[in-house]
């Protein structure tokens, strides 16, 4: 019985090895490869971070938008996965010809482009861009500095956000690059080369510079300087793609979903957006075109250029944290610190995510796209299990906690025109678990205290900056008064609700007596509701339009505006008069008062927030 | 003051020897200050909501005759017995919220709960206050327990006052026994909520995103508020807002019970 009982545990075991080789084998079949048995950049096996990895997506399955990742080691790709559909409701899978958005991965193009002029001789990174441009060609400069390439490519041209349009649903709305680019310029807030402000319009100016130096359309150097030495024929860069009618074809397939609260995913269309200024975020093609694309990068024969020594030039920092040696951007690809370091992008559109990071020491490199806007954990845990995570202490001992209290304004946001109460409204509070780590560098520890975040520290015009690797974070030391002019705006507006209620109560009952002034001081009262109620409707327009606004509405508000600060003033001024008179009426001195008070404040935030600016940015 | 002091003293003696209403209303008032010293901290906020609900309910029911017959005791004006009475149930409301409020505030100061040393099964729920102040650095004990309370005081004295409104405009609001016919208000009531389910479509639908403009408009001011001076300024605004309301509430009431006089 025993004897039996051994024969057939030993069956069974036997049977479970098998089963197991059988699925490593049947994995490696499907994939066409057997796993090397090497060690990632994490530490971990890659055996192991194929399984857990495959385990993750597991979830992404034919009701999901689609998740397509590869990860490669030199020319050798060791991971290869696609997963959920390209359209759900009509069971369309993703595969290898599904083609995506690569987002502002299109920088990188830019900044290859411009690497390659520059080992050409025929671009200067620290040349003043001005001299490569047309004459004239910026009108919103608030300083006299030079903007350099190397400002570009590092966000410190000192642009801030802007409310023109950077995706069009019609292609008939699509300009010559020039054009766009005068037409889109935002406010410049910030000293050049000081504050890094992530900036689409930086970018795309970058890739203008590019035609006029190359004497070349955008999209045709590119096509003949990136895409054709490397071979990707499946990526598009213009932007209503109609230089590669494969990939417009393949794209007009693919749809794009968003997460809902309850979990699922809400269809929201095909999104054939175009991008306005094409250079900052348009190309689209395949995953195995950016995988071919990441591994140039890596590559010691460094196909993109014609020497090794720009490559290596590429991926030196152009700017760094603090005073410390830690680059926070390298001629525009980003430095990630991880348990390696590694460099690469991210991008995002109406309709897809994306992310590419490599490791130029190991060779070794991820790429993820995705269909879906709110993205899932896949884009940032990937990259993250095969590069590992930055330990503490890697770059020194912290000397003691850095205070970071109070309020932060983001460098990327809207500090000039209509909207920048947005800008000023919408601040940081960091918490205080910064370390400081000397040189202006800054560790931040997560939870459990097992990896860290790198931060800069620094300084702009006499205010501390929390430094990351595309947006700073400012310290305003006037968010108080701030924040008091405008809760005062709201509340103005409020008030003159309950009383012009309170009017129309007494009208009613026959109970209202008119004094001096009360007509222009009841038409103040209404438009500061209507003053109010103008903002919002615009806000609201524009953030369901990625924080653009049309110029009609823009227009309106703008005029809107004026002619509410108008009538503030002159009720102001008859309430002045009146008061001046004293009236017999306590009631009617405490509504002249109110008056002033509620008007002298509209007006100041209506001005200090820029709200009557509908013209520039 | 002397001619407020004399209709509410009328009005809580004549409730009186009606029926023990004023006596119920005293009782519920220890009850709440009593369960004040029972609750966790966070769980008055709710005892506030309570009283702001049920107050004017319970000092008012079965008065049917009430305002009519005070009318022809006393040598005052109507517009009188809308003040004292606004003045009366403002001023025990607050009262006895602030006594709730101090409460509440010595707990938070000085770490020692209450409700965990009745053993109370609301002992369970007491350190709420704790579990909310970990996920957020905005605020900290003191400044949500100041937050939430703001909050409920400024809610429930708005509501306070409305049913106060609706009990002096129609007095047969609080006897149950009458059949309830569709009023001018109720058609007020369901024109706002028509707005309100407008509001909601549009943003849903993207065709009149209002309510994104209104989201992005007020709620970083409101986020602002809650994070200076340890909310500080959200609590001013709030009782600021509910004193306006209030106060509007109290002029429309003052004219329309005035008006009945003349009709």
């Amino acid at each position: 019985m025993k004897k039996y009982i051994k024969r057939i545990a030993a069956a069974l075991c036997a049977g479970i090895m098998l089963a197991d080789i059988g699925g490593t084998a049947a994995f490696a079949e499907e994939n066409g490869q057997n796993i090397p048995d090497i060690t990632i950049p994490s530490g971990d096996s890659l055996e192991k971070f194929i399984h857990d990895t495959d385990d993750a997506l597991r979830e992404v399955d034919g009701n999901s938008p689609s998740t397509a990742a590869a990860v490669f080691q030199g020319d050798e790709i060791l991971y290869e996965a696609y997963r959920g559909c390209a359209d759900i409701e009509a069971g369309i899978p993703a595969d290898e010809n599904t083609v995506y958005e690569w987002g502002s991965i299109t920088k990188t193009l830019t900044w290859v482009s411009v690497m390659q002029l520059w080992e050409q001789g025929k671009i200067d990174l620290d040349k003043d861009i001005r001299e490569y441009l047309p004459e004239g060609f910026f009108h919103h400069l608030s300083y006299d500095d030079k903007i350099t390439m190397t400002d570009l490519m590092n966000h410190r041209g000192g642009w801030c956000e802007t409310t023109h349009a950077l995706f069009v649903d019609d292609e008939s709305e699509l300009r010559s690059l020039g054009d766009a680019l005068q037409e889109i310029e935002p406010a410049q807030t910030f000293r050049p080369g000081e504050v890094t402000a992530y900036s689409n319009y930086g970018a795309a100016v970058a890739g203008y510079i590019v035609e006029r130096i190359s004497g070349m359309d955008y999209c045709d150097y590119v096509r003949q300087n990136i895409f054709e030495p490397l071979g990707m024929e499946h990526t598009a860069i213009g932007p209503d793609h109609s230089d590669n009618e494969w990939v417009l074809e393949q794209r007009r397939q693919l749809r794009s979903y968003k997460s809902t609260l309850s979990g699922e995913y809400a269809d929201i269309g095909h999104k054939l957006d175009f991008v306005t200024i094409w250079p900052a975020g348009s190309a689209t093609g395949t995953l195995k075109d950016l995988v071919t694309y990441t591994q140039a990068f890596v590559d010691d024969d460094a196909p993109l250029f014609r020497n090794r020594e720009t490559q290596e030039f590429m991926l030196s920092g152009s700017s760094f944290y603090g005073e410390s040696d830690v680059p926070s951007c390298c001629h525009g690809l980003w430095p990630m610190e991880r348990g390696v370091r590694t460099y690469g992008h991210s991008g995002g559109t109406t309709a897809c995510r994306t992310d590419m990071e490599f490791d130029p020491v190991t060779k070794t490199g991820v790429v993820i796209m995705q269909n879906s806007i709110s993205g899932n954990y896949a884009i940032t845990t990937i990259p993250q299990a095969f590069f590992g995570e930055l330990e503490p202490g890697k770059y020194g001992e912290p000397a003691g906690k850095a205070d970071m209290s109070g309020h932060y304004v983001l460098s990327r946001s809207i500090h000039s025109g209509m909207f920048k109460f947005y800008g000023a409204m919408n601040t940081a509070i960091l918490n205080n678990n910064f370390y400081d780590l000397g040189n202006g560098l800054m560790q931040l520890k997560t939870e459990d205290g097992k990896a860290a975040e790198l931060h800069g520290l620094s300084e702009y015009e006499g205010r501390k900056i929390m430094q990351a690797v595309s947006i700073d974070a400012i310290f305003d030391r006037f968010f108080i008064p701030k924040l008091l002019l405008f809760a005062g705006y709201i509340f103005a507006a409020v008030i003159s609700a309950y009383i012009l209620l309170v009017k129309i109560k007494l009208v009613k009952y026959n109970r209202y007596k008119k004094f001096k002034g009360s007509a222009v001081i009841t038409v103040s009262e209404i438009l500061k509701i209507v003053s109010l109620l103008i903002l919002m409707i615009s806000t609201g327009f524009a953030i369901s339009n990625y924080l653009s606004l049309s110029d009609a509405l823009r227009v309106l508000t703008g005029v809107t505006q004026m002619i509410c600060m108008a009538v503030f003033a002159a009720s102001a001024a008859v309430s002045c008069a009146g008061l001046a008179k004293k009236s017999e009426s306590r009631l009617i001195t405490l509504g002249y008062a109110a008056n002033i008070a509620g008007s002298v404040i509209c007006i100041a935030a209506i001005l200090f927030f820029e709200m009557y600016k509908f013209w520039g940015c | 003051m002397e001619k407020y002091r004399r209709i509410i003293n009328a009005d809580l003696i004549a409730s009186g020897k009606r029926n023990s209403t004023s006596s119920a209303m005293i009782a519920l008032v220890i009850v709440m200050l009593a369960g004040s010293l029972y609750a966790s901290p966070m769980f008055l906020t709710m005892i506030t909501f309570i009283l702001g609900s049920v107050l004017t309910t319970l000092f008012f029911a079965s008065n049917g005759y009430h305002n009519e017959k005070l009318f022809c005791l006393l040598p005052v004006e109507r517009k009188d017995v809308v003040r004292a009475r606004f003045i009366f149930l403002t001023a025990v409301f607050t009262a006895v919220n602030a006594v709730i409020y101090i409460i509440g505030l010595i707990q938070v100061k000085t770490g020692f709960l209450l409700a965990a040393y009745f053993g109370a099964a609301a002992a369970e729920d007491v350190d709420i206050l704790q579990y909310l102040t970990n996920r957020t650095d905005i605020l900290d004990k003191t400044g949500l327990y100041n937050v939430s309370f703001a909050f409920a005081f400024a809610v429930s004295i708005i509501v306070m006052s409305h049913q106060l409104k609706a009990y002096i405009k129609d007095n047969s609001v609080y006897d149950f026994s009458a059949a309830k016919k569709i009023k001018k208000s109720d058609i007020i009531g369901a024109v706002i909520a028509l707005i309100i389910i407008i509001i909601v479509l549009g943003d849903v639908t993207g065709i009149l995103p209002v309510g994104k403009g209104i989201s992005t408009v007020v709620l970083p001011v409101l986020s602002g508020m809650l994070t200076v001076a340890n909310g500080s300024i959200f609590c001013m605004s709030a009782i600021m807002i509910a004193v306006c309301h209030v106060t509007f509430i109290w002029v429309c009431t003052e004219l329309n019970y005035d008006s009945k006089d003349i009709q």
